[in-house]
């Protein structure tokens, strides 16, 4: 055998087997991510070398409970296995992971697995945690039963894996000499012989496995609590508060250092090169756009580190199988609830970690009402608002004004959420009551490895959607602020001669019933690339520096301009702010339609005019401005 | 439409006839912490709402291992309403569902209180 593409092994598995840390632990560094042809599910490969120097390709599938394929994960998995992947080259080996704690589930996926014709292996993952407890595996009688290599793993350890590198080897050397194989004979089984499968599956285990009778005493333990009907939730909302607190104040330092850098870039630049169109594109467009976004990247980092951190721990099934009554009330299911406790960072990895919801319309309506979680952008403009506007004071004794005036804006936000996923589910989305079937698996602390490996996922994710999407929007953007330019003995600020400053007067007509003037259209259209920007470009239009030591400046500068009721009537027009184009272009791409952005798009419009109105109108009653 | 009765299903040889009558209490009914053991999953009265083919939910109870002979046993309640429940499986894993897939689990509890 001369030089050959290198043999394929496809990791299968239940969610919650250690699969995913099963694959970093093999492949460690060697690994990329991309999404599958077609569908936005992760599409996981590494490199990996057998004890005997053999180069494999290892593709982690989404973990599956059979070959039935129900979500858009399950499918993938499937259609890997039994080659009818659109372009994926299909597996020549296939390595069943398996939670040696709990094998009946991976049983039977095992001898679907075997149905498929390819040769399979089965790896007992978290054999440490199954010795512990004393569950005892006979492995030779288990190997025998099912007629596939069985070999103990321990994901966690780096030698732990050594046992499944010598049966690839093994596995390997018998494809060359034997070429006929089995035969492809799965097909979708019905009730009756998945029973079937179930009660093969019960006597191998009865033959094979002694159990010692009794979960895992630490698990129930900590169920007692965290499972409790009413200390559960109030732990959940600790544990929410806690998650906020860091994504907000730890998050301060880095975000602020990565503002420097971007800042010092610009001076660099604008140092380093002759005025001109370019140095404009590059510090006024690409960098500074560019800088907007990735700022947010400690945030986002944080957030996920919580997420992995409960996910790995067991706690994020039980935060579902809490929040499942309430979700449900207004037609969520109970997963939505992480995707959703994204979007209070970003309604990107939001949506992007409403995967997880298997049915179609579910995910698409935990996807729809996720922008109207007020995701960190907002704040910088909560905040330049509030401080501009709303007196310092402190109301019933105790209560700081300005705190209570974000926290109602953050509460109009889930409202209306509320509101909006309770007439889609009446009208767009009507019908399906997916069933809650989710395994609450037992605690275990968080391997670190996986935890950096998680992070550095979303990181690069993050930051290629920054590079890629937001950075050209960003220069379309600084082109339509920036041209024409203005003529000669121009008093205003440039962005007035701007085609952003044209379009801002065309569509300020359409604005002035909700109190918007022509500076705030403007604004408005160059948020359109991150909510926030619109700070930024406030400080154009007035010609006032926007950095952040100014800002206050900019405060006082729009107190002096705006009358409280466009103050306000802007606030309410940013619990929606429909103007986030990132926002809707992972949209685009998480459902693979124009008409879900445009939908997003279209009822957030409403919304956010329809409030800016009723406020802006409310106001100036009261306020008799 | 077949939402008068529910049909036997195809191969169901394992299964506990539909129709008897004694013994019908669903998973749903059970009182928390005792111990019963499955004698039938039965196709689901709330297909139509559910708007699932029919059979799904069936196949998703026993693809969790919800089938005839393992043992449940109700360990927890989520909040005021007690649903959704968190059901002990064959003394080991702890499983999540709604009361109303719970409907379609038919169990016999164990004499006296258990273990």
């Amino acid at each position: 055998m001369s030089e050959m593409p290198a043999l394929r092994v496809a990791l299968v598995g239940n969610p919650n087997s250690g699969k995913t840390a099963l694959f970093n632990a093999l492949t460690g560094s060697r690994q990329r991510v991309a999404n599958y042809a077609g569908v936005t599910v992760e599409r996981k490969l590494g490199m990996l070398r057998t004890p005997q120097g053999r180069e494999l390709e290892l593709i982690d599938l989404p973990g599956t409970y059979s070959l039935r394929g129900r979500s858009p994960d399950e499918i993938v998995a499937r259609d890997v296995i039994l080659g009818r992947a659109d372009r994926e080259i299909p597996p020549d080996l296939l390595v069943c992971v398996a939670d040696a704690t709990s094998l009946r589930l991976v049983l039977r996926l095992a001898l679907e697995l075997r149905r498929t014709g390819r040769p399979v292996i089965l790896a007992l993952n978290m054999m440490d945690i199954a010795r512990r407890r004393g569950v005892d595996i006979d492995i030779e009688g288990l190997s025998a039963e099912l007629g596939m290599p069985v070999v103990p793993t321990v994901s966690v350890r780096r030698a732990g894996t050594r046992t499944l590198l010598e049966a690839l080897d093994r596995a390997v050397a018998r494809l060359g000499t034997d070429p006929t194989g089995t035969p492809a004979t799965w097909r979708e089984p019905d009730a009756a012989e998945l029973r079937a499968l179930d009660n093969a599956v019960q006597a191998i285990i009865g033959r094979t496995v002694r159990h010692p009778g009794r979960p895992a005493g630490f698990t129930q333990w900590l169920d007692r609590m965290v499972l409790h009907p009413v200390l559960g939730p109030a732990l959940l909302l600790a544990v929410l508060f806690l998650v906020f607190q860091a994504v907000f104040s730890w998050a301060e330092v880095p975000m602020d250092l990565i503002a420097a850098g971007f800042a010092w870039l610009q001076h660099g630049v604008t140092a380093l090169m002759p005025a001109g169109p370019l140095r404009s594109l590059l510090v006024n467009g690409l960098i500074s756009g560019v800088g907007a976004v990735v700022v947010f990247l400690p945030q986002i980092l944080i957030l996920f580190l919580f997420i992995i951190l409960l996910e790995d721990f067991g706690y994020m099934a039980r935060a579902a199988f809490l929040m499942d009554r309430t979700m449900g009330k207004v037609g969520l299911h109970g997963r939505a609830f992480i995707p959703l406790l994204s979007s209070f960072a970003c309604a990107i990895p939001g949506i992007m970690a409403a995967r997880v919801i298997e049915n179609p319309r579910d995910r698409l309506l935990t996807t729809l009402i996720a922008p109207l979680m007020t995701c960190s952008a907002r704040i910088p403009v909560y905040t330049l608002l509030i401080a501009a506007f709303v007196p310092r004071r402190t109301v019933w004794g105790m209560i700081n004004l300005q705190g209570l005036v974000m926290f109602g804006l953050y509460v109009a936000g889930i409202v209306s959420a509320v509101g909006v996923a309770w007439i889609l589910k009446r009208t767009l989305l009507r019908g399906s009551l997916e069933p809650l079937l989710l395994e609450l698996p037992d605690y275990k602390l968080p391997g670190l490895r996986n935890l950096y490996h998680g992070l550095v996922l979303r990181a690069g994710f993050f930051l290629r959607r920054a590079g890629t999407i937001i950075a050209s929007a960003m220069i379309v953007l600084w082109f339509l602020s920036s041209y024409p330019v203005p003529p000669a003995g121009a008093t205003g600020p440039a962005i007035n001669y701007s085609f952003a400053g044209m379009l801002g007067h065309v569509l300020q007509p359409a604005l002035a019933p909700v109190g918007f003037n022509w500076e705030i259209v403007v604004a408005l259209i160059t948020g359109l690339a991150a909510r926030e920007v619109m700070v930024a470009a406030l400080g154009t239009v007035y010609a006032v520096s926007a950095t952040t030591g100014a800002s206050h400046g900019l405060a006082a500068t729009l107190a002096s301009q705006w009358t409280l009721p466009v103050a306000l009537a802007l606030l309410a027009w940013y619990v929606f702010a429909p103007q986030c184009m990132s926002t809707l272009a992972v949209t685009q791409r998480e459902t693979r339609s124009w008409r879900w952005p445009a939908v997003m798009a279209g009822y957030m419009l409403v919304l956010a005019y329809v409030a800016a109105f009723g406020t802006f109108h409310l106001a100036r009653l009261v306020t008799g401005v | 439409m077949d939402l008068t009765a529910t049909p036997p299903l195809p191969g169901d040889a394992g299964a506990t006839a539909p129709g008897r009558q004694e013994g019908r209490t669903s998973l749903a009914q059970l009182p928390r912490y005792l111990a019963a053991r499955i004698t039938a999953i039965v196709a689901e009265a709330s297909a139509h709402e559910s708007g699932l083919p029919p059979g799904e939910v069936e196949r998703r109870l026993v693809e969790m291992g919800f089938v005839e002979g393992a043992t449940v046993r109700i360990e927890h309640v989520a909040g005021l309403a007690s649903d959704p429940i968190g059901v002990r499986l064959d003394g080991r894993r702890l499983v999540a569902l709604r009361r109303r897939e719970a409907r379609c689990i038919l169990v016999e509890p164990f004499d006296g209180p258990s273990r």
